[in-house]
């Protein structure tokens, strides 16, 4: 598979979970596990650049496809558009939740660069946030869209 | 001593405007949260690691028979199994140590009996199946009030009820019965001229944060062990361990790491002992991470509760006499939250006479823990419907009723303090005069309701040190752990008192080896207490950088001052260093500086925050679903250090409180089985749950506090229950005795099913 | 769990490897249920048949007067289909509120089907659309009307240890039908419902016709309220009419008291007020699919 443009090629157990090899075997551990029951989102990586959730997808689906995690977003050294917005919009407090709502909103804008708010509600309806009620991380994504209409910041 | 300014300073003629205070940096930490470099509990990885599953009672209440753990241990990929065994003879407290691994009973279904340690997770969890535990199973007690009955399974046979009485005689399953009188209730009660009872019952809740506990303990060849933890306090953690380890408390380093949320459940250390125990027995790094059903079984959700209330009211709309019964439930030891609930439930009212009788009871059911503003919830949720139909039946606005009966600077609290200057009733005007408490609902099946809710903030202990480096920059090391920007409000308060920007302020948490004991980030008390750590130690530093000054120029110190980033002495007015020029030249002058604040918050008179919320809700009258159209949250927060992190936590609360008044709840079987031990059945809010919240800031200064400084973070959360409940009743002219408020409940208090 | 994970090129090739393993194998397409299963213990396959890469189970086609939709079609995709939307909103919108986006991306209506939760969304309007399921096996293929293919909670009629689904149709309904989709869950989404109901009917000449009704959960599997359903047939579609439809849907469902979805009484009164509602709509003119509250 690619995992963040790099081609990666590991031994995996039949049973083992992409969230797992990602953050055990790749040391990638930017993508945080929540629950292992699909339900917080925390998991969220991208792939073939559909939003999925890590901790309940089989590795071994994961073969032939390409992989976006959080760390993925970042390019030589700059933030990409919607890790700086969550940034300026302070949608992160403590934290745990954020590298997922990253990935499903880059996901969101990948297809829908112009969603309106209800579609933005509902494609951050299978993530969970504690601690921020959600306010902030609305405004991260509209400050998001602002700033790609204005040309800034490529997917 | 917060304000340790040399009295011969001459005091500046015009105080310079706050520069840091007040404004809205990014959070420190942001960047490598939305990166995913920020490292959590169980980010950590070590060579040689080992994976630990701890093996949990399926039943709410038996004696351990036996255990043989003789299987797990030659299970192949098992490195170490470890039971309450391995525990040292009579270390640490009986309770402590029997919720760590169980001793001779279990007392909650997921109570943890033993622990293994292998090669990977999946070979620990299989070589649990393997660990053989015969049980005599008794029978459970679920209710808190059906454990307060005197023929009631009893969970401890030695636990005794403490009370103003002494210790009782015989066993029961009341750990303790407090109580606080005021004045004569008797006598108040026959004064007024309106009465009302009603009692209320809540149930348990768990705190929903989103990253589970997850401790690595790793051994060193000197004996000495280093534990990384998701914890809300890195030093009760190492007391903790030394007390179950019989290890001084020079031989372990905790280090906490970065932590997805706590509300107060990560202030109690679960898996760093097992770790430890773990780690030692097999010889090499052990790392154990709960699963989401551990978390929701065995960790500690807050009490669910009885109450009941009484309440009285002269026609004029003065209340004279009030009374409560809170029985709380503690889980499988003692130590609830009833004590604080005790304490909040008349705090917002000046009442001449009261009673409040508080209980705190075991029941089959995990050790509870704080959860934002401990105990307060419930007990504001039952207060604020009586003081809500007291004020109906006597014809007054809720409002009004409110801030004629408010507690001011100087009133007697029901538990015996006098209370410092407090914005009750700032907070109530504001309300009043807030467009949202006088706009049109604007549609049937509409209500408003209003509640009123106080957290008293703990002060507690904090350490920072401040370092001077050579280019004017500093280094700042937080006893505190962050939670959700409490570090970014503590480098701005030390940057305002240094006369420095945030930028030139390097932040770090330090560890236990590295600072003074500090007091869990809790009770919103952080930005509040270690930020008065930090402000004693850039005191600390200015000092000394003024001794530099004086014998730089060679002057008397008491000539020399610090304002603007500047030092200047009033003998030569042509002598003029800034921060950043003296900074260069320490090493020359007498070698580094380096100032230190320890502070005991708890010797201040501080006062808390009063908030009060509207609430406006919309019912279906045919399914009993609930939706929160629109809400207000004003709060005194004394001063907002950071504006938007105090909004932030305002918010965060409020959307806990409404997940709690309509449909959260920790639902237990008859058998003691928690029935939604999993996110799915155990919902939390959503984006699509949430309404808009608009947070009203409301500064009335503590004078304790060099800026004003209260702690904002709990008391979002006390009112919203109450208020919902107020609104609902507009609707539906029924009083909600119940929590959670589910579409069902409220059908059925209407009468409708 | 599992100790095997192979990926299926054909639907030939799907059935092979699961005959060849005698019971033990059985397909996976997004696993958002399966692998929840296998975690509970609720899924003994030692082998697992990955079917999401057999080329063309993803079409959506409407042929012959008849909707067809490959057994790989994801909720994502029904969502977002222009011609599901405009033929079968309904279905459409039913696959939008189910779970979030990420288990909307990789979880099949197929999938959803032979999971066989009693509220389960997408089967809910399948079974209001009169569906059938295409299922293959060594012996041959045979089509199942979807209002048989529960058994029971989390049974099906497929066995998923040696069938493979591999398309799903239901006749398009024509102008003058018209849907609704009456949900209520303790969240807006992402949650198994209190209570979800699925109506689809017919209006000629202001009388119900070729009337559907569908409940959950009240019952192991999704209930077709055929009394309901007779009783309305004909009958003008106004609100004395509806309202008695709703009262006989009450009468007809008996779902268990359950701690955490509420009591018997309560989903029963909301089954019938929920029913009263989707005929409302019906009645009204309305061609899309959905409310949730």
């Amino acid at each position: 598979m690619t995992v963040n443009g790099r081609p990666v090629s590991i031994e995996v157990e039949p049973d083992e979970f992409l969230a797992d090899v990602l953050r055990d075997r790749l040391g990638l551990i930017g993508t945080k596990i929540g629950c292992r029951e699909g339900e917080c989102g925390a998991c969220t990586v991208l792939v073939d650049g559909d939003a999925i959730l890590s901790c309940i997808y089989p590795a071994l689906k994961a073969e032939g496809r390409s992989i976006v995690t959080i760390e993925g977003l970042t390019r030589e050294g700059e933030l990409d558009v919607v890790q700086q917005a969550f940034v300026d919009a302070a949608a992160a407090q403590c934290g745990y939740c954020t590298p997922g709502f990253v990935m499903v909103v880059r996901a969101l804008l990948d297809r829908n660069p112009h969603p309106t708010e209800a579609e933005i509600e509902e494609a951050l309806a299978g993530n969970l946030c504690r601690c921020t009620g959600y306010y902030q991380i609305k405004e991260a994504v509209q400050l998001a869209v602002e700033r790609l209409g204005a040309g800034g910041g490529a997917p | 001593m917060p304000m340790p300014r040399d009295e011969h300073q001459p005091v500046p003629e015009e105080p310079a405007p706050l520069r840091v205070i007040g404004t809205r940096p990014p959070l420190y930490g942001a960047v490598d949260k939305v990166t995913g470099r920020a490292v959590f509990g169980a980010d950590i990885s070590l060579p040689g690691l080992l994976h630990g599953k701890v093996l949990r009672s399926p039943h709410a209440h038996a004696r351990i028979v036996s255990i043989d753990t003789s299987r797990a241990e030659s299970y192949p990929g098992v490195h170490a199994v470890v039971t309450a065994r391995d525990l040292p003879e009579g270390a640490g407290e009986r309770f402590e140590r029997d919720n760590t691994l169980a001793g001779d009973k279990v007392l909650y279904v997921g109570h943890p009996i033993a622990a293994v340690a292998a090669e990977s997770p999946h070979i620990a969890e299989e070589a649990l199946a393997l660990i053989d535990v015969q049980y005599e199973v008794l029978p459970p007690v679920l209710d808190v009030r059906r454990a307060m009955e005197a023929d009631a399974p009893l969970l401890h046979e030695a636990l005794r009820t403490w009370s103003l009485a002494g210790q009782a005689a015989s066993p029961s399953n009341v750990a303790e019965h407090l109580q606080h009188v005021k004045g004569d209730p008797e006598r108040g009660f026959a004064e007024a001229d309106v009465i009302v009872e009603r009692s209320f019952t809540t149930t348990m809740v768990h705190q929903g944060y989103i990253e589970p506990h997850a401790s690595t303990a790793l051994w060193h060849p000197d004996g000495s062990v280093t534990v990384w933890t998701c914890t809300q306090g890195a030093f009760p953690v190492r007391e903790h361990l030394s007390s179950l380890l019989h290890l001084s408390m020079a031989r372990i380093r905790v280090v906490p790491t970065e932590i997805g949320g706590g509300f107060g459940g990560k202030a109690s250390s679960y898996v760093d002992v097992v770790a430890a125990l773990l780690a030692r027995k097999a010889g090499r790094p052990a790392k154990v991470v709960m699963g989401r059903d551990e978390v929701l079984k065995a960790t500690g959700p807050t009490p669910g509760t009885f109450i009941r209330v009484r309440m009285g009211a002269r026609r004029d709309g003065r209340i004279v006499a009030a009374e409560a019964e809170l029985c709380y439930e503690a889980g499988a030891y003692p130590g609830s939250s009833v004590g604080s609930g005790a304490d909040t439930i008349f705090a917002c009212y000046d009442i001449p006479n009261a009673r409040v009788d508080g209980y705190d009871v075991v029941v089959n059911k995990p050790r509870t823990s704080s959860y934002r503003a401990p105990g307060a919830t419930p007990a504001v949720f039952a207060v604020e419907q009586v003081v809500d139909e007291l004020a109906e039946r006597l014809g007054i606005d809720p409002l009004e009723f409110r801030l004629l009966n408010c507690a001011r600077e100087g009133t007697r609290r029901v538990s015996g303090q006098p209370y410092p200057r407090v914005g009750f009733a700032e907070v109530l005007e504001a309300a009043r005069a807030h467009p949202h408490y006088r706009a049109p609902l604007g549609g049937p099946n509409r209500g408003r309701g209003i509640a009123f809710g106080y957290w008293g903030n703990w002060a507690g202990q904090s350490c920072c040190t401040i370092s001077v480096n050579a280019d004017g920059t500093v280094s700042l090391l937080s006893g505190s752990v962050d939670v959700s920007g409490a570090l970014t409000g503590i480098a701005m308060q030390a940057a305002e008192e240094l006369g420095l920007e945030l930028e030139q302020v390097q932040v770090r948490v330090a560890d236990t080896a590295s600072i003074g004991y500090t007091d869990v980030s809790a009770g919103s008390r952080t930005t509040f207490g270690t930020g008065l750590a930090a402000i004693e130690a850039a005191c600390d530093v200015i000092a000394q950088m003024c001794a530099r000054a004086a014998r730089l120029w060679g002057v008397p110190v008491e000539t020399v001052s610090y304002d603007r980033a500047a030092f200047t002495t009033s003998l030569d007015p042509t002598k003029r260093l800034s921060f950043r020029e003296l900074a260069a030249q320490l090493s020359a002058t007498g070698g580094p500086v380096m100032g230190r604040g320890n502070v005991d918050g708890d010797v201040l008179r501080r006062g808390g925050a009063p908030g009060l919320h509207i609430a406006d809700v919309e019912l279906d009258p045919e399914t009993g679903k609930v939706t929160v159209l629109r809400y207000t949250a004003v709060q005194d927060v004394g001063r907002a250090v950071h504006p938007g992190n105090v909004e932030g936590q305002i918010k965060g609360g409020v959307a806990q409180g409404i997940g709690w008044a309509l449909y959260e709840g920790c639902f237990y079987g008859e058998d003691g089985q928690l029935l939604n031990p999993t996110l799915l059945d155990n919902k939390l809010p959503t984006a699509m749950d949430i309404p808009e919240v608009e947070p009203v800031i409301v500064e009335v200064p503590d004078p304790v506090h060099p800026y004003g400084v209260r702690g904002a973070g709990e008391t979002p959360i006390v009112p919203v229950a109450g208020a919902i409940a107020n609104a609902l009743y507009r609707i539906t002219e029924r009083r909600m005795e119940r929590l959670p408020m589910t579409p069902a409940y409220i059908l059925e208090r209407m009468g409708v099913i | 769990m599992w100790r095997d994970y192979l990926f299926a090129r054909s639907v030939d090739e799907a059935l092979e490897l699961l005959a060849r393993h005698e019971g033990q194998a059985r397909l996976i397409a997004g696993g958002t249920d399966l692998v929840l299963q296998c975690q509970r213990g609720e899924c003994s396959a030692q082998v697992l048949v990955d079917v999401t890469r057999i080329p063309g189970m993803e079409r959506i086609d409407e042929r012959d007067g008849s909707i067809i939709l490959g057994a790989g079609v994801t909720h994502t995709q029904a969502a977002s289909s222009a011609l599901l939307r405009l033929r079968a909103p309904l279905l459409s919108e039913a696959c939008r509120v189910i779970g979030g986006p990420q288990v909307r991306n990789v979880g099949t209506l197929a999938g959803n089907l032979v999971a066989a939760l009693p509220a389960a969304d997408a089967s809910l309007a399948l079974v209001a659309l009169d569906g059938e399921a295409e299922v293959a096996s060594r012996e041959g293929r045979r089509w199942v009307p979807l209002s048989e293919f529960h058994a029971g909670v989390g049974l099906c009629r497929v066995d998923p240890t040696s069938e493979v689904m591999t398309t799903l149709r239901f006749r398009s309904l024509g102008s003058d039908y018209r849907a609704a989709h009456e949900r209520l869950a303790r969240r807006r989404v992402h949650a198994l419902p209190i209570m979800n109901v699925a109506a689809v009917a017919a209006v000629r000449e202001g009388r119900f016709a070729d009337v559907r009704i569908v409940v959950a959960p009240v019952a192991p599997t999704p209930l077709r309220l055929r009394q309901c359903e007779a009783f309305l047939e004909g009958r003008q579609a106004t609100p004395e009419v509806i309202r008695e439809a709703a009262d006989l849907a009450a009468s007809l469902v008996h779902p268990r008291d359950s701690l955490l979805r509420g009591s018997g009484e309560y989903r029963r009164a909301l089954a019938g007020v929920m029913v009263r509602r989707a005929l409302e709509r019906v009645a009204g003119g309305e061609q899309t699919g959905r409310t949730w509250t």
